[in-house]
């Protein structure tokens, strides 16, 4: 049976096609009807849906009959692309022995194509080269595949046209993953090491963990151990994904599914443990997952105090399904108690915040991101500052380190010019140009991640007409000359609103963000200062006027009803204020002062 | 319950038409292209009114008020037809308060005589500015002179008890205009002013053409100075201020327009009329035709409830329409006639908004700090409860 199953993920640059060409193998293998088809079946969040990505990885087992007639078991492991989530790539990687690498005939390899062929390439996976889109009327599928065949490095004849819309050729991938990709080794009479690859929360279930058995079996009723807690629990229930949860009685060597054990506590099962069986038990645990180091930081906090317990609750819950998230309490004099989280990038912030607030109906606030900073003391220590409001006094700082990331830009050449001035402008260095075709440079430049957190990937995409790509690794931390920036309303330091600017601009950000406050906050009942300082040196001033003017100046028998209304969406507006001091500030005010737009 | 029936209950009848729709208007209304349609409504008006007989028979009404649309544009024999029929169903107090709301441009020395004989004490008039150039851009159909002969007359007929309704705010009108406005109004002696800021609904003329930018609209700061010019002018020349938008003499309060203020029942008759009884509000049909087929055929028209409320939710309007009064609500009242004490669920705010001065009590009366009315939303919002969300 473990010869006939076959493990793969589908790698590829963000809108090349992956969530569309897994549609198309589970409809070709009959694991949905058309009449239950819809695009991004896997993408099961709304979230997903509405943004046309996908965050989480998600596993499905397909039923395969190839052409000499064999049976086939095939587990996909569907992925997201983007950057901030190549840490769900790298999971879903090392539960598969292949990955199908996806091109768009038409775009050509992107920036995160050669960063997730590089992951696959690391844990040994057969890959197996797809150019996709070859329907639509840009696409030029020869001179892609040239272009694999010269940066990647597979052999052109090796590399399969496609169309995951349509369906053209989906069949001959099919074929070629059962016939390339090797099918999962692992002894089944071994003690059992099962790899949890992703958890999430049923509020009946307990923790639901997604495993790959990497050796031995496990079955209903048995006892296991968590191997890094040593805590044993008995399987309620396993099961296979096809797409639907369906239960089997047992799991062996090379097979992907889930196990319930009643796991209340969700610490209790971490994302890259190894499950073992308790009375078999296997001597090592698996090499598990890299601890990931978040990028960037902010404070959450609810909007209603009371609703404290409520947010740890829920990132507890969160934290099960997104083993990348890391959180601790902090308290702000502005702001009230909350928790200051690490992220792998913004866009993985948005996401989170947003997750929060629909799954767990929590209204939250996101002060300003900030990266990491490290700091040496005169004392002689050294302390890696994750919220700006713990700047420590000037004549306690020896050096200010910030952290610097390699960036990969991947443009067509006759935008490598106004890429270099931009990548200047956010005190870029370059390091190597290379050109992979005549008409595609790869520029590679170290930046300050700061630098590129909030609006570079849109500078990116609006200078190159959509056409450049991206990604970025952290490589370590530089001196620089940084500077603590406060912002006070009506003389108060606002300490969620502190950012960490370079000297060279932080007159300019001070005054792009007080402006850019007078613009969010509206009209109060009294006048409002807004103050941007280095130290007590005060380098911006903006005020916003008193309001003068809100009343219903008509309100008679016929239309109490809709005037109430009216005051009742006023209320509600209210809502999405945070009150601080006496002035309500927008709750998003925090997250969208920190863009960095020429206005 | 004896006070409450001594009290009376406001009939509000409601008259869809008008010369021409004006471009600030958002109200139920259409431009009326002849006679026939007029006479055809007042009948299906008088089919309601003894519909609702067997309901409402014999209560106590003390106010009836006649609004639209252009209710002066009835005969005054229509007028009497209508009070009449209500007569015959309801049981008029003596010191009733009847007013019809009138446009200048509708009245003459012998219509104002034919409508006072009909048992209308009470007049409203539209005047809305003395400035012609204002009345254009508010597209009335008459001009200050008319508003001028109107008040004449109802001089000459010696009828004391009478409003007249100005707009400020006006696209263009500057503050001194605006006082001229004032003077001219306080020559003209009514016993009662209602002076509006121009609020528009986006969907009339006047407001498309702002958003076109047609016009340039006022800042708040000059809007808010008109506001507390009208307040200083007229208290000034012996109006006491009452609601947010609204002065008299003494005694002279719009009694019909209190009962909303301080909710208590009414009962709206015609097209889009809004009614309120037992905590329960409804609103008869609208477009027009809606209303009159059925009672062509001898039927009630269906209703619309608009909402229905507990005490919680009486309680949170009482406060919102109570404090658009000056002198604020009786908080002792408004537990005992609701049996619940406004101090349980909203001590926490009133205190904090009188320890910022926002209101104030004044002999067991809860109220807007006079620089708070015209900020009075940001106050009054925070009343309602959002809790059925």
């Amino acid at each position: 049976m473990q010869d006939r199953i076959r493990n793969f993920s589908i790698i590829a640059h963000i809108d090349h096609g992956k969530s569309t060409l897994a549609d198309r193998l589970l409809e070709i293998t009959g694991a949905i009807s058309k009449r239950e088809m819809r695009e991004q079946y896997l993408d099961k969040m709304d979230l997903e849906r509405e943004k046309g990505i996908t965050i989480k990885l998600q596993p499905v087992r397909l039923n395969y009959r190839s052409r000499d007639g064999q049976d086939y078991i095939l587990n996909l492991i569907d992925t997201p692309g983007h950057v901030d989530f190549s840490y769900e790539v790298s999971r879903s990687l090392a539960s598969c022995e292949g990955a199908v690498l996806l091109v768009d005939a038409s775009q050509g390899i992107e920036a995160q194509t050669l960063a997730n062929v590089y992951l696959a390439l690391d844990m040994d996976l057969e890959i197996v080269g797809v150019v996709n889109k070859i329907d639509l009327p840009g696409a030029e599928p020869e001179v892609v595949m040239e272009e694999m065949e010269n940066v990647l490095g597979l052999d052109q004849a090796d590399i399969l046209p496609i169309s995951a819309k349509t369906g053209a050729g989906v069949e001959d991938l099919l074929e070629a993953i059962v016939e390339r990709i090797p099918a999962p080794k692992g002894d089944r009479e071994a003690p059992l090491q099962a790899l949890i690859f992703d958890s999430y929360f049923d509020s009946y279930r307990g923790a639901i963990s997604y495993i790959r058995v990497m050796a031995g079996q496990v079955h209903k009723g048995d006892m296991i151990r968590i191997m890094s807690s040593g805590l044993e629990f008995e399987v309620a229930e396993l099961g296979i994904i096809n797409p639907n949860m369906c239960e089997v009685e047992s799991l062996s060597a090379g097979e992907v599914g889930y196990l319930a054990a009643g796991i209340k506590n969700v610490a209790d099962t971490k994302v890259g443990d190894t499950v073992t069986r308790a009375d078999y038990a296997a001597q090592d645990a698996l090499p598990g997952y890299q601890e990931v180091k978040p990028m960037v930081y902010c404070g959450l906090y609810p909007l209603e105090n009371s609703d404290f317990e409520r947010l740890r609750e829920a990132l507890d819950r969160l934290k099960l399904n997104d083993a990348s998230l890391l959180y601790e309490p902090e308290s702000s004099d502005a702001l009230g108690f909350g928790f200051r989280c690490g992220f792998l990038g913004l866009l993985h912030l948005e996401i989170v915040k947003e997750r929060l607030e629909r799954e767990y109906d929590l209204s939250l606030l996101a002060t300003a991101p900030s990266v990491v900073y490290k700091i040496l003391l005169t004392d002689g220590s050294e302390i890696y500052l994750q919220n700006p409001t713990h700047w420590p006094p000037p004549q306690r700082i020896d050096d200010v380190m910030e952290p610097l990331v390699k960036a990969y830009i991947m443009v067509p050449q006759e935008f490598v010019g106004t890429i270099m001035e931009l990548c200047k402008d956010k005190r870029g260095f370059f390091v190597n140009m290379e050109y992979l075709t005549p008409q595609r440079v790869a520029l590679s430049y170290k930046l300050p991640l700061a630098e590129i957190l909030y609006d570079f990937f849109d500078a990116l995409k609006s200078r190159t007409k959509g056409y450049a790509s991206l990604d970025y690794e952290f490589i370590g931390y530089e001196s620089s000359d940084l500077e603590k920036l406060d912002i006070m309303l009506n003389g108060d330091i606002v300490d969620a609103l502190s950012f960490i600017a370079h000297k060279d601009k932080a007159y300019y950000r001070a005054r792009s963000i007080a402006n850019k406050l007078r613009k969010i906050i509206p009209r109060q009942m009294y006048e409002v200062i807004i103050q941007a300082s280095i130290g007590s040196r005060v380098i911006a001033r903006e005020s916003i006027k008193a309001l003068r003017k809100d009343v219903l100046a008509k309100c008679y028998g016929g239309d109490i009803t809709r005037k109430k209304k009216l005051l009742e969406k006023q209320k509600e507006g209210k809502k999405r204020m945070k009150q601080i001091g006496k002035i309500e500030v927008p709750k998003d005010a925090f997250m969208t002062v920190m863009s960095i737009d020429d206005d | 319950m004896i006070e409450a029936l001594k009290k009376g209950m406001g009939i509000y009848v409601h008259i869809p038409f008008c010369l021409q729709k004006c471009t600030y208007c958002d109200f139920s209304s259409i431009a009326l292209n002849n006679s026939t349609s007029l006479e055809d409504y007042c009948l299906c008006l008088q089919k309601e009114i003894a519909g609702h007989s067997t309901q409402h028979r014999m209560q106590n009404i003390s106010t009836v008020y006649f609004g639209g649309g252009t209710p002066s544009l009835l005969t005054a024999g229509q007028v009497e037809d209508i009070l009449r029929a209500l007569r015959q169903e309801f049981s008029f107090l003596d010191d009733v308060e009847i007013t019809l709301e009138a446009n200048p441009a509708t009245l003459s020395r012998t219509k104002l005589r034919d409508l006072r004989d009909a048992g209308i004490n009470r007049l409203s008039l539209g005047v809305q500015s003395f400035s012609d150039s204002d009345l254009r851009v508010l597209g009335r159909v008459h001009s200050s002179s008319d508003a001028l002969t109107t008040v004449e007359d109802l001089h000459f007929l010696s009828w004391k008890n009478f409003n007249i309704d100005l707009i400020y705010g006006l696209p263009g009108q500057s503050i001194d205009r605006w006082k001229e406005n004032l003077d001219m109004v306080v020559a003209c002696e009514p016993s009662h002013i209602s002076a509006y800021l121009l609020q528009l609904d986006p969907c009339t003329p006047l407001a498309r053409d702002l958003a076109r930018g047609l016009w340039e609209p006022l800042e708040e700061e000059s809007e808010e100075a008109m506001f507390n010019l009208a307040r200083e002018h007229l208290q000034g020349n012996n109006y006491r201020h009452y609601e947010i938008s609204n002065y008299c003499r003494r005694g002279r309060e719009c009694r019909h327009n209190l009962i909303y203020w301080s909710g208590q029942e009414y009962l709206g008759l015609g097209s889009a009329a809004v009614s309120f009884q037992a905590a329960k509000r409804w609103i008869n049909p609208w477009p027009l035709e809606n209303y009159c087929a059925p009672l062509r055929c001898g039927r009630l028209p269906g209703i619309q409830v608009l909402e229905t409320m507990n005490s919680e939710e009486l309680q949170a309007e009482a406060l919102v329409m109570g404090l658009r009064q000056i002198e604020g609500v009786d908080l002792e009242e408004l537990k005992n006639r609701l049996g619940i004490d406004p101090h349980t669920h909203y001590g926490t705010l009133i205190d904090d908004f009188i320890e910022r001065g926002w209101l104030k009590m004044l002999e067991g009366r809860l109220c807007l700090h006079p620089d708070m009315i015209f900020v009075s939303n940001q106050i009054l919002c925070h009343f309602l409860d959002n809790r059925k969300s």
